[in-house]
């Protein structure tokens, strides 16, 4: 979820933040000591301030996945390994286990959190523009660059409308007596067919109206086209990209 | 890309997001219709449309749209325990519209493509979800075996789907399919 805002953060290249909180994200995977888990917590933090985003904002991503890191953790932590530190009936806990539990919490958490910070700075527009942008410098992928974004602009427009297509075939087929609740397991079989079946005939005739209006204003393809915003490379994104990347240098060294 | 082409992907990315969200409880087991999107543009659409649509949805919940099961996005979903499965979901729906296309669109060899399309979903899954929860013997527990049944299913749904399609509305994919 986008939050407008005017910090340094916000201002940052859409490019440079997709890249630098992948970056950060792969690094924490590679990080082997204490020291770097900190050096990386420090530096996430610290941007996290920048950014004037509320921590609580962010900690809700943290909330809304709580049950996958407490997973993981937990089997971490009976996983096993090194000496054995206390037992309690059938469980056994190891002290090499607690550390590999620690670290995968923190990663998890690690993640959550980066990901968090760059989608509430980032709208989705610069970032679909940035991901065409960033296609488009691999040799001979301009033109792929350019339609794959023209699929995503369409296909975030018509998720909504879509889903309340689908909610209008639900509540047709239920009318019509189509059993959507039954208890029966094959009648709950009919019931998904009875809206899947009518969902994709319908989204397979929209996508060719779509494609008959996009002909009709003269859509064609690639060629000739020219954009209404375009994305700047200013100085404050070198400071930042060099930042981030000793950062990561540093981190998987230490 | 023609238009046609373009809009029928950016359509089932769309409906791979919405059926990303229609759960129904079978059993204990909440079930979602993710996968059984992925498996339906393997089964409608050219290998490059069901290939480029899976990639699309996969990109659209990384940059923060809200489309992954559970309106979850991100690169914490994508890299994190249970990232795996969508990770794969471009190479499966590519698989199964290959593997289609191959067999002649006979209804057994189509059932059999789409379950050969879950191979790469579990193999990757398996693999990431090995990473966290420790070992690969219990992330097969965890992550692969409860969900073989459902999926099998998953899978007839699917056939049964493009099925009906092809018999009742053969214009609708007489374009898709003339080569």
């Amino acid at each position: 979820m986008y939050v407008p805002g005017d910090s340094p953060v916000h201002a940052l290249d859409p490019r440079l933040k997709l890249l630098g909180f992948m970056g950060m994200i792969i690094t924490i995977f590679a990080v082997r000591s204490a020291h770097g888990y900190f050096v990386m917590y420090a530096f996430l933090f610290v941007l996290i301030i920048l950014s004037k985003v509320s921590p609580r904002f962010l900690l809700r991503s943290v909330k809304s996945i709580w049950f996958l890191i407490l997973l993981a953790g937990v089997f971490q932590l009976f996983s096993g390994y090194g000496r054995v530190l206390f037992e309690f009936g059938p469980f056994v806990v190891h002290a090499e286990s607690v550390f590999l539990a620690v670290e995968v919490v923190s990663r998890l958490i690690f993640v959550v959190l980066c990901a968090s910070l760059m989608t509430v700075t980032t709208s989705p527009i610069e970032l679909s523009d940035a991901v065409e942008s960033l296609m488009g410098k691999l040799p001979g992928m301009k033109r792929f660059a350019h339609e794959l974004a023209m699929v995503m602009s369409i296909s975030i427009r018509f998720v909504p409308v879509m889903a309340e297509e689908a909610e209008n075939i639900l509540k047709a087929q239920t009318s019509r007596g189509a059993p959507i609740d039954d208890r029966k397991f094959t009648g709950k079989l009919k019931g998904i067919l009875s809206v899947a079946i009518p969902l994709i005939v319908l989204s397979l005739r929209r996508a060719e109206e779509i494609a008959l209006a996009m002909e009709a204003r003269g859509y064609r393809g690639w060629e000739g086209r020219t954009r209404f915003r375009e994305l700047r490379w200013k100085a404050k994104d070198t400071v930042f990209a060099m930042m981030v990347s000793s950062i990561i240098i540093l981190c998987l060294f230490i | 890309m023609k238009a046609k082409e373009i809009t029928r992907i950016a359509l089932f990315s769309a409906i791979t997001a919405i059926l990303a969200q229609l759960r129904v409880d079978i059993g204990p087991v909440p079930i979602t219709f993710q996968v059984m999107a992925v498996m339906l543009a393997g089964l409608l659409l050219t290998p490059r449309e069901a290939l480029l649509s899976q990639l699309v949805y996969v990109i659209m919940g990384l940059i923060g749209l809200p489309v992954y099961a559970g309106f979850r996005s991100g690169a914490s979903i994508l890299f994190g325990p249970t990232g795996g499965y969508l990770m794969a979901f471009p190479v499966a729906a590519f698989l199964i519209a290959i593997l289609q296309k191959r067999s002649q669109y006979s209804t057994l060899l189509s059932f059999l493509s789409t379950l050969l399309g879950l191979i790469p979903i579990y193999l990757s899954g398996w693999l990431l979800l090995s990473r966290y929860v420790g070992g690969l013997e219990r992330a097969f527990q965890l992550g692969v075996l409860p969900f073989f049944w459902i999926d099998m299913i998953k899978a007839l749904l699917a056939v049964f789907v493009s099925k009906a399609i092809e018999r009742y509305k053969p214009a609708l994919l007489y374009e898709i399919r003339k080569n």
